[in-house]
């Protein structure tokens, strides 16, 4: 469509509706744009983007400029355009019929603490503002908590299920996050990725044994169910025992048949090891849909099931994949979970070190001493608030509690 | 390193003085022309904080500090994207932690200007570029990713066509000395070849917008730099060359605990490793072999491929490893001639016949024919012609001579700190000032202590725990010279 009509359209609205009276009464001072052409348009800027103006100008849609036409705007008011534009500002994509708009989040680091629910969920109004059809949630972390698995399990089965198409692409999952991933039917692997080793345990490499066992093997029947791999069952098992696991490919078919044996023609595991898988071997047994080392091979993968796609998401240096809000989100996250795992005992131990040296001294001069342990305090809060495991694995609410309470005992002496 | 000069076609002849600069560790005087090549790096020293404030709020903030006044810090405050000037009463700040980054920031920006000087001016059009570094030293110590890093961000800025990658860890007996370590002798550990090999895999991909051809040459990769050239699948040998020294995965968490919990501890670091190799397109069970004594592999040679069977070698296979156990445990006769077969070790010859290297090749023009590429290989920046890019060279070696004197340094660390003396200055009736003043030169030995470990912390400090450590000795400095400025007062 050419500008011309919409001009004459609008030229027209212009001159019957809009202006004199307004201006008379002084009640309305309209924006004016100045084209190169030499014309003057007057209405109301709505939005605005990169030098690209959209102007209301009474009737229609708002008519688009783009800064090459504009030579000079005159504002009627110097304030900020209203929250509700500037968000709409900057929806800068539209969905384009037959395109699938896909964005990698990845999930790193330990679960509980930087492979946290937390983020995940926040991530998930990033994602819809984007437009994200697809997520590639891809997961590279060596394990964790297990409290955290379901709460994991339950946001990318529960919200994001609903929400998108969901894929796994592996680069390392082990234990929780292996647990984790297998909430997700479609996963894919990178060529050095792996998958496995779930055992659980704590202390001095003590196995999870009787009802705790027991939980852990019916959060994985669930978990696998979700992720519509009953079959698969006697490999998870292997993944967590020492227990052998062997598969048969039907030649016709193609099927792929997992026992809990080794008598199978491809054998996973003896027996006498607990069973990580790489990327040939479940791409062989078909847990894989298939091997991609960057980006445009996954999306070669892909593009076989979904057509076209484009990525959301900017590039960043020393980064492989777009990285969209809601993966800056993430990344944001682990780094500042990092800062405060990495810190905590500083920060606990300086608390601990102000209580003491207004102990140390009368009442009334503690009152310094007692003010920067209720700094401390508050960190601490802040942590447990940024990711609540912190508290259940360090200081937790009754402490905290307990804290205040010695600080306003401290100071009433 | 070895080379043969004459065989070379082409020769790097000149270089511009601002080269020689750099090369004689004169970086900062070439820095400040080069800077302004290099407006990315000035932006991000420019765009990030430097410290982090903590606040009587409990809020922290993170800050550049542009000025200190007694009773006030002017900072620039970062949040998210943004940044905005910013000045916080002393009263309201608890504590000021420097972040770790900034050390780094500024080596970047120097890095940078020495690369932007070192453009080779005579070299011919159609040349293919080729950048040589070695990894010589210890592994995990002088071998370490930062340095590497900037010595690959210098070929990326030389724009290099080919990364030579020599492997050559030290694999010496005792320093000085030439008598090498047995093949058992190392160790399984993975992690510093995992997080190494990101620069020539993942970031390479992520930052280099024509991908280099990347080459691994191995004299020595033993123990945990075994695993380096792996995840290429690139890989020639000197004819000495010797790759392996990793068995110990394998009962690596000795009796502690629960069988069931250290196999799954085995099994997910193998994971690691045979996932390395399969990513290098390399056979997964050859790592297998080198990783664990108890895994017994087999080959024959099958239309000039090798085929490999696990177990034992039956007519016409060849046993690669046994199982160690009983007889079959390497003699000591076996172990100082590296002849054993508990694990596996490549040499050149069986590394060229199972087609982990592709050839063999003692001097870097060797390499070159081997690769097919000596009539058009250009060696970049090697004014003194040893066949290896110089400021490769420096990046390493500045690397090296740091973390040693670093240690030495925080080796006298304690020893400053205990020498500190209170010393008794004029009006200062109560010696508080003097002890105030000998606080202040602790805090600032601690300072210096910290700055090392946040220059060279993923090496001597990779938790961080000391600097926090150092955090807290600090801040125990403090409360004593509050407590005494309180008590000195008086009672309330």
């Amino acid at each position: 469509m050419t500008l011309r009509p919409i001009m004459a359209a609008l030229v027209l609205a212009f001159a019957m509706l809009v202006p004199a009276s307004a201006k008379a009464a002084g009640v309305y001072e309209p924006d004016i744009v100045k084209l190169t052409d030499g014309r003057e348009l007057e209405g109301t800027i709505v939005k605005e983007q990169n030098g690209y103006i959209w102007l209301d100008m009474g009737v229609g849609q708002p008519l688009f400029l783009s800064p090459d036409k504009i030579e000079e705007i005159i504002r009627d008011s110097d304030e900020p355009l209203p929250t509700e534009v500037a968000a709409k500002e900057e929806k800068t994509w539209e969905h384009v019929p037959g395109v699938t708009r896909a964005a990698v989040i990845t999930a790193e680091g330990m679960v509980g603490m930087q492979m946290s629910s937390t983020p995940l969920r926040e991530a998930i109004p990033m994602l819809k503002e984007e437009g994200v059809d697809l997520v590639v949630f891809k997961v590279k972390s060596g394990g964790g908590y297990l409290l955290e698995i379901q709460q994991l399990s339950d946001v990318l089965h529960n919200e994001y299920k609903k929400e998108f198409q969901l894929v796994a692409w592996i680069d390392s999952a082990i234990s929780a996050a292996a647990m984790t991933a297998l909430t997700i039917e479609e996963i894919y692997f990178m060529p050095h990725g792996h998958f496995g080793a779930m055992t659980g345990w704590s202390g001095q490499l003590e196995a999870v044994e009787g009802r705790g066992l027991e939980a852990v093997y019916y959060k994985m029947e669930k978990i696998s169910a979700r992720g519509n791999r009953p079959d698969y069952v006697p490999m998870i098992r292997a993944m967590q025992h020492l227990e052998p696991a062997s598969y048969d490919i039907d030649d016709e078919t193609g099927k792929v048949k997992i026992y809990d044996t080794a008598a199978g023609e491809f054998v996973l595991n003896e027996g006498d090891t607990v069973l990580t898988l790489d990327s040939q071997q479940a791409e062989h047994c078909k847990f894989s849909s298939g091997t991609a080392a960057t980006i445009e091979e996954l999306q070669a993968l892909l593009e076989q099931s979904v057509g076209e796609i484009v990525w959301v998401g900017e590039s960043v240096p020393g980064i492989p994949y777009p990285v969209c809000k809601a993966e800056k989100h993430q990344m944001e996250y682990r780094k500042e979970v990092d800062f405060q795992d990495t810190n905590f005992r500083e920060i606990v131990v300086k608390y601990q070190m102000e209580l003491n040296n207004a102990r140390g001294v009368a009442v009334d001069r503690r009152g310094g001493f007692l003010r920067r342990a209720e700094g401390y305090l508050a960190r601490i809060k802040r942590m447990i608030k940024i990711n609540p495991n912190f508290g259940i694995f360090t200081v937790n609410e009754e402490w905290i509690r307990q804290q205040e309470e010695t600080i306003r005992e401290l100071r009433r002496g | 390193m070895a080379t043969d000069r004459k065989g070379l076609t082409m020769k790097y002849i000149a270089r511009s003085a601002a080269m020689t600069l750099c090369a004689a560790g004169l970086a900062m005087a070439a820095a400040p022309v080069s800077a302004v090549a290099a407006p990315s790096a000035v932006v991000v020293m420019d765009g990030e904080p430097t410290h982090e404030l903590l606040l009587t709020s409990g809020q922290t903030v993170k800050v550049e500090i542009l000025e200190e006044k007694s009773k006030e810090l002017v900072t620039r405050l970062y949040i998210g994207t943004m940044s905005a000037e910013k000045t916080y009463q002393r009263s309201e700040i608890i504590s000021i932690t420097e972040l770790g980054h900034s050390t780094e920031a500024k080596d970047s920006v120097s890095a940078k200007a020495e690369v932007a000087s070192a453009v080779d001016a005579d070299m011919p059009e159609n040349a293919l570029r080729v950048y040589v570094m070695e990894l010589s030293g210890r592994f995990g110590w002088d071998i370490s990713k930062t340095p590497i890093e900037t010595a690959v961000e210098k070929a990326r800025d030389m724009q290099a066509d080919v990364i030579i990658v020599k492997c050559n860890n030290n694999w010496k007996q005792l320093e000085g000395f030439t008598d090498e370590l047995s093949d058992d002798q190392g160790r399984f550990e993975f992690n510093t070849a995992e997080t190494i090999q990101r620069v020539f895999t993942s970031e390479m991909q992520a930052n280099w917008e024509k991908q280099p051809k990347v080459v691994f040459w191995v004299e020595r990769a033993m123990s945990g730099m075994a695993f380096l050239p792996l995840v290429n699948s690139n890989i020639y040998f000197t004819s000495d060359g010797r790759l392996g020294g990793v068995e110990g995965l394998e009962g690596f968490y000795g009796s502690t605990g629960d069988e069931v919990v250290r196999e799954k501890l085995e099994s997910a670091m193998g994971g690691h490793v045979f996932g390395m190799a399969i990513a290098g397109g390399h056979d997964s069970r050859l790592v297998r072999a080198m990783t664990r004594k108890g895994y017994v592999l087999s080959y024959r040679i099958e239309n000039g491929e090798p085929v490999y069977l696990e177990g034992e070698a039956p007519g016409g296979w060849i046993l690669l490893t046994d199982d160690g156990e009983g007889e079959n445990a390497d003699t000591d006769y076996d172990i100082v001639r590296n002849q054993g077969n508990d694990a596996l070790t490549f040499d050149a010859d069986l590394a060229y016949k199972l087609k982990l290297s592709k050839g063999t090749a003692d001097t870097l023009d060797d390499l070159l024919f081997e690769m097919g590429i000596e009539d058009r290989a250009y060696v970049l920046d090697d004014e003194d012609g040893d066949g290896e890019t110089d400021s490769a060279r420096y990046e390493l070696d500045k690397w090296s001579s740091g973390i040693n004197r670093a240690v030495q340094r925080l080796r006298a660390f304690q020893g400053d700190l205990a020498n500190v003396q209170v010393r008794q200055q004029r009006g200062d009736d109560d010696g508080s000032r003097a002890r105030n003043a000998a606080r202040g030169q602790r805090i600032r030995i601690i300072n210096q202590a910290i700055a090392l470990l946040n220059k060279y912390g993923e090496v001597l400090d990779p938790g961080k725990q000391q600097r926090v450590d150092l955090e807290l000795m600090k801040q125990q400095i403090e409360n004593e010279k509050r407590l005494e400025n309180m008590n000195r007062r008086g009672p309330g």
